[in-house]
């Protein structure tokens, strides 16, 4: 009994607390992908401390960095159709604070959540097209957009280097009212959009890294996997379609599955839970990550499952995604306490220089 | 003639007059410690897993306990485990365990023993634990447990049904694998004589207790090793190590 005991110790001692991996040298870096999920509800005094530090560090090589806003750009219910309704200033301001963390000379992207379209409402797909529009016209002619565009639910993709950037949105698959008007010039049937990931993700050249991006995970060990909370039990028996467990959730997760299957992407990262999760992906994606820990005042909890390589609960925080010019992919998480505290970061090789 | 043959008459029913020796509390703690449920070493809550998948375990459970005359009695078994949505778990036990010959008319040797299990998991969070143990990864999980355990031939016909029930709350913690967890599980058993003879039904409480190193290699190997107390005279105290094995998808 006590050999066991002491054996058990030893092997817990034997273990790192956290692995730390310094940054790679910034002549190998061909590009920095930061990713940043549910930032929409920024501190109205004073910086928010994930957005001002992924900032400073964009800062430092501009022209290579790509940030992605993964979702839930503004809270609660996304851009206001009407540009008098009174809480059109204040959606503007969440969405401003953003943009202002894109540092000149970067690109970003803004992926579409459900409180963007208007909180899963009867005009979700109006509020998306009117967001897409405050961020050409918040950008000022930079490189700074929503994708996709125009309430569509994709794919598109961006090639940077050895980056295939492939963005979704994941929301248009789980809205319960009008997804496609007159106005939607692309494709917009399930099947459609599938056979085009399928296509995209087939297409990627060997030797390429391919990061796929939408604002719902494909899993979670947050609320919205049916953890955490005492409500989560009754999430198993009557989930909305915003919770992993339910029909319409997963009907979109086992489609783009499937697509992902022809050449599983190295990464899909979500927000949608407000914590840190890097989890293995399996067959269909090696890595999944959840970065919905974009706004301080929102962050919860996480439950660390099985397949979790790293958890970060309650703390604000994003990720950073270093692709190598040759062969290398790093990823790092960045979390913040409320008063601001840090720990150094966490890192992983997803594919070794 | 008539004595010799009455002395004969005695000789050859001993063993039944050494059974009847057995007081009913001997038999009836036989009874309370012969199932999965006080046999085996105790059995934790399942680390919880992505609610994408439902996962198949396998699971060698071995250990001892202090039979009611003192003497050990080893158990050993294998279960298979089905975690439902990577949450609550159904299971099956059969194993044996030697029986505590240290009684008067119980004979040594083995004795089967099968188990069924249910554990339902209620709340898994972290964030209160997460705060006293000062690491960001902590998780913690408090569920529901119900058992049922039958094991034949305890004792000269004597077989053992019991009923159980507990509170298992497992936390676990560190970053890095090996997770290292600690589980407790207060508990209540009703034993009682299922297709034989033997005492009336009887409850009485225990917990488990134990600690644990989950994803030792891989994902899904997981050691643990715990100890039961039950809370009667003369059960003395459980101890053992149980092996999960679990395949990610």
């Amino acid at each position: 009994m006590t050999g066991c005991c002491v054996v058990l110790a030893l092997l817990a001692s034997a273990c790192t607390r956290r692995v730390v991996i310094p940054l790679p040298p910034d002549p190998d870096i061909e590009t920095t992908v930061f990713l940043i999920g549910d930032a929409g509800e920024p501190d109205p005094r004073q910086p928010t401390i994930s957005l001002d530090s992924m900032r400073r560090q964009a800062a430092e090589a501009p022209q290579r960095t790509l940030i992605v806003f993964l979702g839930d750009n503004v809270y609660p219910d996304g851009i206001p159709v009407d540009s008098i309704a009174l809480n059109w200033p204040d959606a503007r301001r969440r969405l401003a604070a953003q943009i202002d963390a894109v540092p000149p000379g970067a690109r970003a992207i803004f992926l579409p959540g459900n409180h963007d379209w208007a909180e899963s409402s009867p005009h979700g797909l109006y509020a998306i097209r009117a967001q897409a529009k405050l961020i050409d016209t918040l950008a000022r002619g930079r490189d700074i957009k929503m994708l996709p565009r125009n309430g569509c639910p994709g794919p598109v993709s961006v090639d940077i280097g050895r980056l295939r950037f492939i963005g979704l949105d994941t929301q248009w698959w789980l809205h319960d009212y009008i997804v496609r008007d007159e106005h939607s010039n692309c494709v917009t049937t399930i099947g459609g959009v599938t056979s085009a990931l399928r296509e995209l993700v087939k297409s990627v050249p060997d030797g390429h890294v391919v990061i796929a991006a939408a604002h719902h995970p494909l899993m979670t060990g947050g609320e919205h996997g049916g953890y955490c909370g005492f409500g989560a039990p009754f999430k198993r028996v009557a989930s909305a379609s915003q919770d992993i467990l339910s029909g319409a959730n997963r009907r979109m997760r086992d489609s783009l599955s499937s697509a992902f299957r022809a050449k599983p992407p190295l990464l899909y990262a979500a927000g949608h839970d407000h914590n840190l999760q890097l989890l293995a992906g399996g067959k269909d994606v090696e890595y999944l990550a959840v970065s919905g820990a974009g706004s301080s005042g929102k962050a919860a909890c996480a439950v660390y499952m099985r397949e979790s390589y790293y958890v970060s609960q309650h703390r604000t925080g994003f990720m950073r995604v270093d692709i190598l010019r040759n062969k290398g992919v790093l990823l790092s998480i960045y979390d913040f306490t409320s008063g601001g505290a840090h720990g150094a970061p966490f890192g992983r090789w997803l594919e070794f220089p | 003639m008539r004595r010799a043959c009455l002395l004969l008459a005695c000789a050859l029913s001993a063993p039944s007059r050494a059974h009847a020796q057995a007081t009913d509390e001997d038999l009836e703690l036989l009874r309370l410690l012969a199932t999965p449920i006080t046999a085996l070493p105790p059995l934790p809550l399942q680390m919880p897993a992505s609610r994408n998948h439902s996962y198949i375990i396998v699971r060698l459970q071995s250990g001892f306990r202090d039979g009611p005359s003192g003497r050990q009695m080893h158990a050993t078994a294998v279960g298979i485990d089905y975690q439902i949505l990577g949450g609550s778990v159904v299971g099956l036990t059969g194993g044996f365990q030697n029986r505590d010959c240290g009684i008067s008319g119980v004979e040594c040797g083995s004795h089967p023993l099968f188990g069924a299990r249910a554990q339902v998991n209620l709340i898994t969070g972290g964030a209160l634990m997460a705060g006293l143990l000062r690491d960001n990864s902590t998780t913690s999980t408090v569920g529901l447990e119900f058992g049922g355990g039958y094991a034949p031939n305890v004792a000269h016909d004597l077989n053992s049904c019991t009923i159980d029930t507990g509170l298992p709350i497992a936390i676990a913690k560190r970053r890095q694998r090996p997770r290292l967890t600690a589980f407790v599980k207060p508990g209540m058993v009703w034993d009682f004589s299922c297709g034989s003879s033997g005492p009336g039904t009887r409850k009485s409480y225990f917990t488990d207790f134990g600690l644990g190193l989950q994803q030792i290699a891989g994902r899904g190997l997981d050691v643990y090793l715990g100890a039961q107390k039950v809370f009667r005279a003369r059960t003395g105290l459980a101890a053992g190590l149980t092996i999960t094995y679990l395949r990610l998808p």
